[in-house]
């Protein structure tokens, strides 16, 4: 009679009534051999790891004496065992991959013992941000890895990690990261108030926060800048930016960023500044570029034929002299080709796509000028363009520059190049109205500071960056001491 | 009654003050100063332009001086001197003259793009897409204003060096003998250059909106200087390559100058040229309106929202009655004249007023 | 959202201009006026375009029309284009030889006026009428093309002066300086040279200087960059002058002017056995007094035409404040001249 009472209480719990309903959900009962106490296990079979339960906790529980609940702790070789007695931590507990022991005797209270399936991607090279030079290691999906892979780079006590839950269905761990005695208090209260305030049920990815989180979410510009490479995080972690690391996603936010962020990448730091300097340089002028040159190409066509040179102009004329369409709806034609095989490359699997992409950018390209609809200069241009638009080091700032030669198209076809100029207005109007964590999006180029320029649209050698960004605010501007760091010799000293 | 400070987060560094005089200084103004000057002084005219640059390092001195003595912008400076309500009374003349410099500068803008780009552009529908922005760009905040200022006034300052190419034709000696005019023709050529030179006055209005103002001071006499050399050394190329009857035929001489610049890639700049200063007008308008809406505000206690609106709707409506070369020319004119009177009379008057006053407050207070 | 979607819309509706799309203009690469026969009209003019052809070949291709004004022309030539007609591609404009008699002044100024109309423009007179000067063939790379070149490059390494149409009309306007054309001529049906230059007083051509005397009106009214000039030496024995850099400075005083012409240069080519230093100071004496021989020829010349294309004028303006324009036309009958010369010969070539 006493027993089947106990065997209810411990069986029909109302918590249990949905969890009965999954398969995975595991509760058996067992005696320990040496007091006879009768006990329980309740797991959720897919996110735990059996051979836990099987080598670790099983054979000591079975063997061991124990009668309270507070023995376990002593008993079981894993450390985060933890007791409680709050019913409503179970499903949170259960759902981390945790098993709840229970003991006839004690009703009242649990135990929970880690038993998590870790299944992890083994560390591979970063994809997206590839670097010839530096370090291989990439995040991965996993939070505690990625953590250790940040905390390796800078281990000091300074470096805080908080740790937060959003999404009310996917109940993610999201972590910032700063430096507690260089970032910017009102930067992470900042981060910290945005994160509470996120409203949405299911977290799986850190893109979401970047859209939940950023200052103006109307804009095609990214405000957080993502990376997948530790290296890098721990970078501008010592610089005074703040980390947001996303459980399940292999990229972490860094905020607050500017404009010019986007366009370096992190190997410049491996080269030589002039060499890294000169490649940024590159990379600006590419992405102006690409946004700019098939604008440029209709709104001269359409308009400005004074402006070709003469010795240019034979070469345009022949080469359009079949096309049937005027210049703007060649240039869409083009251009939303290009798109179409972009887009195309990147849902298909790595090795078809790249064949797609390149046999799909020569048939089409080579067939549509023979067939007249295009003329070849033109499809130079839009390769050229869709190639340069490549050189943007950060993915998302790419997908942006994609875009932003659509308005400028619309632009050059209404007023041509005064269209241009007037579509660069209300550009530039909306990066200098756009903030990352209410800090300048433009800096250091508007507010103009020179000092930030030493790591800007080019990178000055690390003697001469002693000191952190402005725009950070740091609590701790200074780097290193510079006198101390650099004596100049005289000659043959 | 006090009025509210300006937080700082709103206020703009004391060396932006630089970029704000000179960028609402240039614009319309460097088009065709040079022929306007020459009529009066011959190609001595270049001395007028140092000297009105002298000229007016002494207003702004003033400017400065009324400020702080005021402590904040003309419309403190007139309750100060005159009372609440004659104060207000005569800071809302300036809403209409803002709104004049605004409609002046972009309708200029819009002759130049008809006469040498595209003769059928509908004014009416161009200066309502420059308004949007113009409302875009005002609403980002003063700070959002300055930064289309910087950029207006650094982007295209590669502009300048375009002029280079009318030196290999130019003949210097067209500049000699120096000192031909009487000092009458060299003054009167002064006060012609003052279209050319207005917008300095700005300062007064967004005096609140600096941070350490008296940190501003030297960056806005190093604004009007740069200017005045820009002005003078663009005079003086221009100079050299019209000879003076022919210079007298030229609208915009600047623009006629950069027909003689070929590029490998380029073969006629002036189209390029005339798209880029788009860029340079856009913060003269954006700066005007600012001003006029922000003098909405102050005097009227509407939201300056609504001010804008208000400063962008007459622009729109009174820009449709504006179409002859004529017309634009007297508007041109009686702006130039506002300005030189506003700048060189109603300012040393309203600097005399402040001291007055401010003896007699202090003899009150003994 | 909605207001700017709004917005966009009735921009893209309105807001639109006039397209001049590349290949569906006829652009006008070159004009040639002369005097019309039917007196009605005043001008007669031949506008040419170039056609390219799928293999980057040039056809020329001739409109003529006649009227009292520049514009006329234009409309007569639209009628018989298959496309629009747009003058912002002009590179040569020839005058025919009654024209420039007449006066050119009118269409300079039309010129001036057409904001798409470039400086760069070359101005030039014809020996023969302007229309069969267009209707060459010359080239492969256009007609246009072909004369732009032609004259561009005796700019740069021989012996005309610099012009285009900005100079022309500078020096038309200039109180105190006349101004003055290159001259081609056609020889065949697939080519043109220049044969001279035509001297103007105000707009009207009264004097065409021979091909011979190019050198010193260069050395005159413009300086060299990159000469050439062959001097004679006794025994019948030649040497060239190359690269010759010269300037000149004038000074007027009272009613005498002093022209010093300093000139640069390294002997290239010599016909003699040995090039000694005897003979480079030779060849700088003997090329001194050739050019102060010369150039006092000519300006003599220009003083008795009444025309001041070296802008002595100009230069008297300069020098003297309060100048009185009307005195100084009196003035310039009576005035007087020296010219002064000095050359150096810096280098004999890489043998000695």
């Amino acid at each position: 009679m006493k027993n089947k009472r106990i065997k209810e209480d411990v069986e029909h719990k109302e918590w249990e009534q949905s969890f009965i309903k999954s398969k995975d959900f595991k509760k058996i009962f067992y005696y320990n051999q040496k007091t006879n106490v009768r006990f329980g296990l309740t797991f959720m079979a897919t996110l735990i790891d059996e051979n836990i339960i099987q080598d670790g906790i099983l054979p000591n529980l079975l063997e061991d004496e124990f009668s309270e609940i507070e023995d376990i702790k002593q008993l079981v070789p894993v450390a985060d065992v933890q007791i409680c007695d709050d019913p409503s931590l179970i499903e949170q507990k259960l759902m981390n991959g945790y098993v709840m022991l229970t003991i006839e005797t004690e009703l009242k209270h649990f135990g929970f013992i880690a038993a998590q399936k870790e299944i992890v991607r083994g560390l591979s090279h970063p994809e997206v941000e590839f670097s010839v030079i530096g370090p291989k290691e990439a995040f991965v999906e996993s939070m505690g890895q990625n953590l250790n892979l940040i905390r390796k780079r800078l281990p000091v006590k300074e470096l805080i990690i908080e740790e937060f839950t959003l999404g009310s269905l996917s109940k993610t761990s999201v972590a910032i990261l700063y430096m507690e005695n260089i970032t910017n208090e009102d930067n992470v209260n900042t981060v910290r108030q945005r994160l509470k305030n996120v409203k949405f049920d299911a977290i799986t990815d850190s893109s979401y926060i970047v859209q939940l989180i950023s200052d103006n979410s109307n804009s095609p510009f990214p405000q957080l800048l993502d990376t997948e490479r530790p290296d890098r995080v721990a970078g501008i972690l010592a610089e005074g930016k703040i980390a947001i690391v996303v459980d399940g996603s292999p990229h972490v936010l860094i905020t607050p960023t500017t404009l010019v962020e986007f366009f370096s990448s992190f190997e410049d730091y491996f080269l030589n500044w002039i060499l890294s300097s000169f490649f940024r340089l590159i990379r600006l002028f590419a992405v102006a570029f690409s946004i700019l040159i098939t604008p440029i190409y209709v709104a001269t066509l359409s308009y400005h034929y004074e402006l070709i040179p003469k010795d240019l102009m034979s070469t345009l004329i022949t080469s359009r002299r079949e096309i049937p369409f005027p210049p703007i709806l060649e240039a869409l034609f083009l251009e939303l080709t290009i798109e179409l095989l972009r887009e195309a490359g990147a849902r298909l699997p790595t090795k078809v796509g790249q064949t797609i992409g390149i046999v799909g950018g020569i048939v089409i390209g080579t067939a549509s000028v023979e067939a007249g609809l295009t003329s070849n200069v033109l499809l130079i241009i839009v390769a050229l363009a869709a190639l340069a638009s490549f050189t943007t080091p950060v993915y998302r700032m790419g997908n942006t520059i994609r875009l932003l030669r659509f308005p400028f198209l619309f632009f050059a076809e209404l007023w041509g190049l005064l269209g241009i100029v007037f579509c660069f207005c209300v550009l530039l109007t909306h990066l200098t109205r756009l903030t990352s964590l209410g800090r300048p999006f433009l800096e250091p180029l508007y507010p103009p500071r020179v000092v930030d320029m030493k790591d800007a649209l080019i990178r000055l050698p690390f003697e001469k960056q002693s000191k952190r960004p402005i725009f950070l605010r740091t609590k701790n501007p200074i780097r290193f001491n510079k006198k101390k760091a650099k004596k100049k010799k005289d000659i043959d000293e | 009654m006090k009025e509210q400070p300006i937080p700082e987060r709103l206020q703009i560094s004391p060396f932006l003050v630089f970029y704000m005089v000179m960028s609402i200084q240039i614009g319309i103004g460097v088009l065709g100063y040079q022929r306007i000057i020459a009529m009066d002084a011959g190609y001595d005219a270049w001395i007028s332009i140092l000297f009105a640059g002298g000229c007016i390092h002494v207003i702004v001195w003033l400017i400065y001086k009324i400020c702080e003595t005021a402590g904040g912008d003309i419309v403190t400076a007139h309750k100060y001197v005159a009372g609440n309500f004659i104060g207000k009374a005569l800071s809302a003349i300036f809403i209409a003259y803002f709104i004049l410099f605004s409609l002046t500068v972009l309708r200029t803008f819009i002759e130049v793009i008809q006469v040498w780009m595209f003769p059928e552009i509908s004014t009416f529908w161009f200066s309502f897409a420059f308004m949007a922005l113009c409302v875009y760009i005002i609403f980002g905040g003063f700070r959002t204003v300055v930064g289309i200022a910087f950029f207006g006034l650094v982007l295209p300052a590669y502009l300048l060096l375009t002029f280079g190419w009318a030196i290999k034709f130019s003949n210097f000696y067209n500049l000699l003998p120096i000192w031909d005019h009487s000092i009458k023709e060299l003054l009167t050529a002064s006060y012609h250059m003052s279209l050319a030179f207005i917008g300095f006055e700005s300062i007064i209005f967004f005096y609140p909106f600096i941070k350490e103002p008296k940190k501003s001071q030297k960056w806005a006499h190093f604004a009007v200087l740069t200017t005045t050399i820009i002005y003078t050394i663009l005079a003086i190329i221009t100079f050299a390559y019209f000879s003076e009857d022919q210079l007298s035929k030229q609208i915009w001489p600047s623009l006629t100058m950069w027909k003689i610049v070929e590029m490998p890639f380029v073969e006629r700049f002036e189209y390029i040229g005339i798209a880029n200063w788009n860029l340079i007008i856009l913060p003269n308008v954006c700066i005007s309106v600012w001003i006029a809406s922000r003098l909405i505000k102050r005097v009227f206690n509407i939201r300056q929202k609504a001010g804008v609106f208000f400063v962008v709707a007459a622009v729109l409506s009174i820009i449709n009655f504006l179409d002859t070369r004529k017309e634009i020319n007297t508007l041109n004119d009686y702006v130039g004249k506002m300005g030189f009177i506003f700048n060189f009379i109603y300012i040393p008057l309203l600097f005399a007023a402040v001291m007055m006053t401010k003896k007699l407050k202090k003899g009150k207070k003994k | 959202m909605k207001k700017q979607l709004l917005i966009c819309l009735v921009l893209l509706l309105s807001g639109c201009v006039d397209k001049e799309i590349l290949d569906e203009i006829n652009i006008e690469v070159g004009v040639g006026y002369d005097l019309a026969e039917d007196s009605k009209d005043k001008y007669r003019g031949t506008v040419l375009f170039q056609e390219f052809q799928p293999d980057k070949s040039v056809i020329n291709r001739t409109f003529s029309g006649s009227g009292k004004l520049r514009q006329d022309l234009l409309l007569d030539v639209t009628r018989q284009s298959s496309e629009p007609v747009v003058t912002g591609g002009l590179k040569v404009a020839v005058f025919g030889p009654e024209i420039s008699r007449e006066g050119i002044y009118d269409l300079i100024d039309s010129f001036q006026r057409d904001a798409s109309i470039g400086a760069r423009v070359f101005v030039v007179t014809s020996e023969d009428k302007a229309e069969d000067v267009m209707k060459g063939e010359y080239g492969t790379r256009g007609n246009s093309t072909y004369i732009y070149n032609l004259i561009q490059h005796n700019i740069d390494h021989r012996d005309i002066p610099k012009t285009n149409l900005h100079i022309v009309s500078r020096d038309y306007y200039e109180t105190g300086k006349d101004t003055f054309l290159p001259r081609i001529k056609k020889i065949a049906d697939d080519k043109v040279e220049i044969i001279g230059v035509s001297l103007f007083d105000k707009d009207k051509e009264v004097e065409i200087l021979p091909l011979k005397d190019l050198f010193f009106f260069k050395l005159l009214v413009d300086k060299y960059s990159q000469g050439n000039f062959d001097v004679k030496l006794e025994k019948g024995n030649l040497a060239a002058v190359k690269s010759i850099k010269s300037k000149h400075k004038i000074k007027i005083i009272d009613n005498h002017a002093s022209i010093n012409i300093n000139i640069e240069g390294i002997i290239r080519e010599y016909t003699g056995r040995k090039l000694t230093s005897e003979v480079v100071n030779d060849v700088e004496k003997k090329l001194e007094k050739k050019v102060e021989r010369e150039c006092l020829k000519l300006l003599k010349q220009f003083q008795e035409l009444g025309i001041d294309p070296v802008g002595l004028g100009q230069i008297k303006k300069t020098q003297h404040r309060k100048f009185d324009y009307k005195k100084w036309e009196d003035e310039y009958k009576t005035l007087e001249f020296d010219v002064k010369c000095n050359v150096d010969v810096e280098e004999t070539g890489i043998i000695e």
